[in-house]
C-alpha cells in the first residue's frame, strides 16, 4: 500500500554506487520491539540494518532476522569490533560476525572509526581517536585484518565525539578520506554525527560534507541526538532516541546533492517510538532523494 | 602519548568512580583540547555513557535482583562490579557472568544471603535465552541403539541447559517477585531448590528436579557415559527409576539430537 512513489526514472541508475545493491534506497534500523509489526506490514522501505552482536546467539532474535531478511535486504552494522584499538581485532568476534555474513549475505558490512577495547576490557562505547598518522596506520591494519577475514570490503562510520585531541595532525574529514584510501574500504557517512561534531568542535558541517570524497560513500545514516547542558554551554550527545532534527534534514539534502542516491538508514537505538515514526522518517528521506535527484538531473540536463 | 598508552589511561580513568575524574592524571588531561567546557566535564560524558550503559545491561539481565533490592541498590552494586569486572568482549548479552560471585563478596548485600543464588539463576536464564540453537533428541532415538551399546552411549543435554541448586527456594522467591500477592517464603527454614533452566524452542523453561534426576543430569552434563551416570546415581539413590526419568526428559526435550 504505502510503497514508495518513486518512478524509477526519477532516480538515475548512474548515481548509485557501482553494483546498485537496492531497488529502494531508504532503510530502517531493525530492533526487537518492531519485529512483528514490520513482518506484518508492507513498509515503504528497501532494507533493514541490525547490529550483528545482537544475533551472535540463537533463539527468537535469529528467528525474526531469518524471516525479515527474506522480505528486506540486510546490512550488518557492528558496534563491537573496536577497530581503533591499538591491538588486533578479536578473532572470536570476527568468527561470529562472519557466520552471520555467510548466513545472510548482507549488502553492506560496517563498524565505526572508534575504539572500545583496551587490554582485557571492552568499554561498550564508541571512544574518540586522535587523528594522527599512528592512528591511521593502526586503524587501517585492523580494517584490513577484518576485510581479509570476511573476504569482502567493509564500510567505516564517522564518529560523534565529546572531546578532541590536541595533537591531531589532520581534520576528521581528511582522516576519513585517507583511511578509506589506505585500507581500501568505504565510508558510512552519518549525517547526524557530522552535525554533532560540528556543534561540539566548532566545524562547518557543509564544508565537512564537501570535503568528503564521494567515491568512498556507500551508505548514510540519519538519527536523533539530545542536548546536554554543561554550565552555560551545550554538548550534543548522539543518543539515537529522538527524531532527526530539521538542521540534519537540511544537511542530508546537501549530502544527497553531493553523493547522489546512497542507501540511507533511519536509526533508533533506545526509547523506541512506534514503527510508523521510523517509516515516516524513511519517507521523508525518500522525498528528499526524489526531489533532490530530480532537481539535480534537470539541472544537469540544462 | 602513544595510542596504546592513551587508551590504557583512558580506560583506567573510566573504570573508577565518577568523582575520581576530578583527580585524573595530568598526563591524560593534557592530551585534550579544553574550551568553555572543561576536559573533566567532557570525560564525565564518556564515564556516564560507559558505566550507564553497562549498568543497564546488568539491570536487563537481573530483573529479579532489582525487584528484591530496588533500582538504586542494584545500580550501585552493578557499578562496583563493572569497575572490577568490565566486559572482556564486544558482545554484551554475555556480560554479567560472575555477578553472583561478586555479590557474595559485596558487604551491603550480606544481609540477603539468597541474592547470589538468585543471580546465578538469572544469569542461567539469560544464557539459555541467547544460547545457540540445537535440535532435540527424537523420542525413539535410544530405541535404535543396540541394547549392549546403550551403557556406552553419551547423551548430550541441550546447549542452553543449566543445572541449579540452592539452599533457598529460588522459585518461591521468583514468584514473590513476579506476583506481590504471593506469601513470602520461609527463609528461616528454607526448602532447598534443585532445578534446570533450558530453552527447547524460543522460550526458556524452568523445571524443578528431584535430587536423583538432578544427580543423573549432572553426570550426563559432565560427559559421563549413560551406564556410568546411572550407576553413580543408583549408588546414592537406590530407588531411582530410569524409565520414568527418560519418559519425562524426552517429553521435556532435555537432550540434544544424538
Amino acid at each position: 500500500m504505502n510503497k514508495p512513489v518513486s518512478p524509477p526514472h526519477m532516480i538515475q541508475a548512474s548515481s548509485y554506487p557501482p553494483d546498485p545493491p537496492l531497488k529502494d534506497p531508504v532503510g530502517i534500523g531493525l530492533r526487537s520491539p518492531h519485529y512483528e509489526e514490520l513482518l506484518e506490514s508492507n513498509a515503504n522501505i528497501g532494507w533493514v540494518e541490525v547490529h550483528p552482536e545482537n544475533y551472535f546467539g540463537g533463539g527468537i532474535h535469529r528467528h525474526f532476522l531469518d524471516k525479515i531478511s527474506e522480505k528486506y535486504a540486510l546490512s550488518l552494522h557492528a558496534v563491537g569490533l573496536s577497530l581503533g584499538s591499538d591491538e588486533r581485532v578479536d578473532e572470536n568476534h570476527l568468527k561470529k560476525f562472519k557466520e552471520l555474513i555467510d548466513r545472510y549475505n548482507p549488502f553492506n558490512v560496517s563498524d565505526h572509526v572508534a575504539w572500545s577495547a583496551s587490554g582485557n576490557a571492552h568499554l561498550n562505547d564508541l571512544l574518540p581517536l586522535p587523528y594522527t598518522e599512528e592512528t591511521l596506520e593502526r586503524l587501517s591494519k585492523n580494517i584490513i585484518q577484518t576485510q581479509d577475514y570476511f573476504g569482502r570490503q567493509m564500510l567505516v562510520e564517522n564518529p560523534s565525539t565529546y572531546i578532541a585531541f590536541k595533537d591531531n595532525e589532520m581534520s576528521e574529514q581528511e582522516f576519513m578520506n585517507k583511511l578509506c584510501e589506505r585500507a581500501d574500504c568505504f565510508m558510512l557517512l552519518d549525517i547526524n554525527n557530522i552535525y554533532v561534531q560540528s556543534h561540539n568542535h566548532g566545524l562547518d558541517p557543509n564544508e565537512y560534507i564537501d570535503s568528503i570524497d564521494p567515491k568512498f560513500v556507500r551508505e548514510m545514516h540519519l538519527a536523533g541526538h539530545i542536548e546536554e547542558k554543561i554550565g552555560e554551554q551545550t554538548l550534543l550527545i548522539d543518543t539515537h532516541n529522538q527524531e532527526v532534527c530539521d538542521d540534519v534534514w537540511v544537511l542530508y539534502e546537501h549530502a544527497v546533492k553531493r553523493f547522489g542516491v546512497v542507501p540511507t538508514l533511519i536509526e533508533w537505538d533506545q526509547d523506541f517510538p512506534p514503527l510508523q515514526t521510523l517509516l515516516d522518517e524513511a519517507q521523508a528521506a525518500l522525498d528528499i532523494i526524489q526531489r533532490t535527484v530530480t532537481e539535480f538531473t534537470s539541472y544537469a540536463a540544462e | 602519548m602513544p595510542l596504546n598508552k592513551t587508551q590504557k589511561e583512558f580506560k583506567h580513568v573510566m573504570l573508577q568512580a565518577l568523582k575520581n575524574i576530578d583527580d585524573c592524571p595530568e598526563s591524560l588531561l593534557s592530551l585534550f583540547q579544553s574550551d568553555e567546557i572543561s576536559v573533566h566535564d567532557r570525560l564525565k560524558v564518556y564515564h556516564n555513557n560507559i558505566i550507564g550503559s553497562l549498568a543497564e545491561v546488568i539491570r536487563t539481565t537481573y530483573p529479579l535482583l532489582e525487584k528484591l533490592v530496588g533500582e538504586d541498590f542494584l545500580r550501585q552494586m552493578a557499578r562496583e562490579f563493572i569497575f572490577i569486572h568490565p566486559p572482556s568482549q564486544g558482545c554484551m548479552h554475555a556480560y554479567g557472568e560472575g555477578f553472583d560471585k561478586f555479590i557474595k563478596t559485596y558487604e551491603p548485600a550480606k544481609s540477603m544471603p539468597y541474592l547470589p543464588d538468585i543471580a546465578s539463576f538469572e544469569y542461567a536464564m539469560n544464557d539459555a535465552y541467547y544460547a545457540q540453537d540445537d535440535i532435540a533428541m527424537d523420542a525413539d532415538a535410544l530405541s535404535k541403539i543396540a541394547p549392549e551399546e546403550l551403557g556406552e552411549t553419551m547423551l548430550r543435554t541441550r546447549h542452553s541447559l543449566h543445572l541449579l541448586q540452592s539452599e533457598f527456594p529460588i522459585l518461591d522467591i521468583r514468584n514473590l517477585c513476579l506476583n506481590d500477592a504471593q506469601d513470602a517464603p520461609d527463609l528461616e527454614n528454607p526448602t532447598p531448590f534443585y532445578g534446570m533452566v533450558y530453552r527447547p524452542g524460543f522460550d526458556v523453561n524452568i523445571v524443578s528436579l528431584e535430587q536423583d534426576e538432578f544427580t543423573l543430569l549432572s553426570k550426563i552434563k559432565d560427559k559421563k557415559s549413560l551406564g556410568s551416570a546411572i550407576e553413580n546415581t543408583l549408588e546414592s539413590y537406590p530407588n531411582f527409576n530410569f524409565t520414568n526419568f527418560l519418559t519425562k526428559h524426552i517429553s521435556l526435550e532435555t537432550f540434544s539430537k544424538l
